[in-house]
């Protein structure tokens, strides 16, 4: 590692060092419900440790978007790569086990298991990404759950809910976490808890993708936004220019 | 009944309740986790016996029979689950029925090919086949007792598995959200097909360790297979706590039934189902649809 920083050092005229391979790619994604073409092409790349917004009105496929990159639900054509190997039709196991984690629309808390088991059940080590995850880090970072640990899973309130979801992903240790709906429902200052547990999981180097309909806070956080429309990406590019756009953001996402 | 003939029968009953539960207890775990419809587990059964029966004729030696057979069934399980259990997940269940209907079919000839259909008995083993004086009158079968105490721990086993393990722990996950187990990087196939190799393996070995005090003969998981249904029923779909109640309920009212009505004794545990499900409808333990 060293060897080769000083012999770019001494050669700045050399040729560049050939650019991390995306952690995620998607290319040229289609996916179908029966006759209904709900995804029509989409392209995505995710950079380690980056953030993308996922944007766009109800029914336009964010959802389905973040389904297909952990292969709940497999794409009809296209393909995907994590770092560079292709990953395209494997299972959601397979794909979750190269380090990506779903907190899922509806949190998906297994209602049967206490709020520990939850935590427990997928824990992993994995990504070598800063310090690993762990319960104390967890507990550490929604001390609300602490209180609540032999409870039964849903018996939390929906923001304590999906801090048990976040959570439990991390337990995973994952370097790309796909939040659908990462507030939706919650009382405002939960939400403040969510946004800035995020930012501080972007400190750490965690790739996100995240699905929100608080379009200020989303676009505030994240490194890059899309916008898809009717299956397709409308708008690609750095959030910072999307959030200063007010004419895009009303032509697109009809705010 | 004087009062040392009523214990003997409450102790037949609670032991006939104890094998039935660990047959039981496979059928509501497969249905309950799989949403799968078993009707071969009887099947299985029967191939426990059978095997208790060939395997001790082999090695003269009963719990060696045990060992080799359980692990015999589970791999037997791995295999059936793969080729075909497997297809069955999210079928509906004119499809799981006629299928593992059909695997009734093949594993009664399978046994008919191997064993022929005479009936067979199994020796209980000399370290076991005393009896133990329960009145100045009454004796009872080691043998028996032993059977209840095996199923008491393997039944202790396997509450501490679900509850207490991080396996048991996934087999709930994925019970509860298969999507969302996967989405965690569970396996969740290969958790199903463990489930379904223990429950094999639960039904055979009761079936070997009852080969001694029964009969061993061709269809004998039939009658299996409709006690351990009616028992899932009692008990609640899915409920491994319900299928242990109802088949201490469908062992003990089966056994009385049969020393106090006789005429009418196959229709007893029907009645305990009828009774029990007028009063909760889900099942003893089982979830309100
Ligand atoms: N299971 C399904 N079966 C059939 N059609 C579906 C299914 N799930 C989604 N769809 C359709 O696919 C399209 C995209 O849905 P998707 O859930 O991906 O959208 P979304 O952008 O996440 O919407 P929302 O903002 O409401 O969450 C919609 O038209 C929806 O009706
Ligand atoms: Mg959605």
């Amino acid at each position: 590692m060293t060897g080769d920083m000083m012999t770019q050092a001494r050669t700045p005229a050399g040729p560049a060092p050939p650019p991390l391979p995306p952690l995620l790619a998607a290319r040229d994604l289609h996916a179908h419900y029966g006759g209904h073409h709900v995804l029509q092409g989409i392209d995505l790349d995710i950079a380690p440790g980056e953030s993308l917004a996922l944007l766009g009105r109800n029914g336009m496929g964010k959802t389905t978007t973040v389904r297909t990159l952990i292969g709940l639900k497999p794409a009809s054509h296209g393909t995907i790569l994590i770092d560079g190997r292709s990953a395209t039709g494997l299972p959601p196991h397979r794909i979750a086990r190269l380090g990506v984690a779903l907190v899922p629309e509806g949190r998906g808390i297994f209602h049967n298991l206490t709020v520990q088991e939850n935590l427990y059940v997928a824990a992993r080590g994995g990504s070598g990404l800063g310090h690993r995850w762990d319960l104390d880090r967890v507990l550490a970072l929604f001390p609300r759950l602490a209180e609540r640990l032999d409870s039964p899973g849903t018996r939390l309130s929906g923001g304590e809910q999906q801090m048990l979801a976040i959570g439990r992903a991390l337990m995973t240790n994952p370097r790309l976490l796909l939040l659908d709906e990462a507030t939706e429902g919650l009382a405002p200052r939960v939400r403040g808890e969510i946004w800035s547990v995020i930012r501080t999981l972007k400190a750490e180097g965690v790739a996100t993708v995240i699905v929100d309909k608080d379009l200020a806070q989303v676009l505030e956080t994240c490194d890059r936004a899309a916008i898809l429309v009717k299956g397709e990406l409308a708008f690609s590019g750095r959030a910072a220019a999307l959030a200063a756009d007010r004419a895009l953001q009303r032509r697109l996402l009809g705010v | 009944m004087d009062a040392a003939a009523f214990l003997v029968q409450l102790l037949n009953g609670v032991q006939s309740g104890f094998l039935l539960f660990l047959v039981a207890s496979g059928l509501t775990l497969v249905f309950g986790i799989m949403g799968v419809i078993n009707l071969a587990h009887g099947a299985f059964y029967m191939i426990g016996a059978y095997l208790a029966f060939w395997l001790t004729g082999l090695t003269g030696n009963l719990l060696l029979a045990v060992v080799i057979g359980v692990a015999a069934l589970a791999v037997l399980g791995v295999v059936i689950e793969r080729l075909a259990i497997g297809f069955l997940y999210r079928r509906d269940h004119l499809q799981q029925v006629l299928l593992t209907f059909g695997l009734i079919l093949v594993l009664d000839d399978l046994q008919r090919l191997i064993w022929g259909s005479d009936f067979h008995s199994v020796p209980v083993p000399d370290l076991l086949s005393g009896s133990v004086a329960l009145t100045t009158q009454q004796d009872y079968p080691v043998y028996r007792l032993f059977v209840s105490g095996v199923c008491i721990l393997v039944a202790l086993g396997m509450f501490a598995l679900i509850r207490h393990t991080r396996l048991g722990m996934r087999i709930r996950a994925a019970a509860a959200n298969r999507e969302m187990a996967s989405a965690l990087g569970l396996d969740v196939g290969r958790l199903f097909t463990l489930v379904f190799a223990l429950g094999v393996a639960l039904a055979g070995f009761a079936g070997m360790v009852a080969a001694p005090i029964g009969a061993v003969y061709p269809g004998m998981g039939d009658r299996i297979l409709i006690l351990a249904f009616v028992i899932v029923v009692i008990g609640g779909i899915g409920s491994v706590k319900g299928a242990f109640a109802g088949a201490m309920l469908v062992g003990i009212a089966d056994t009385f039934g049969r020393v106090l009505v006789p005429e009418v004794a196959s229709m007893v545990m029907y009645a305990v189902m009828a009774a029990v499900l007028v009063w909760r409808p889900q099942g003893l333990f089982g979830r309100p649809a």
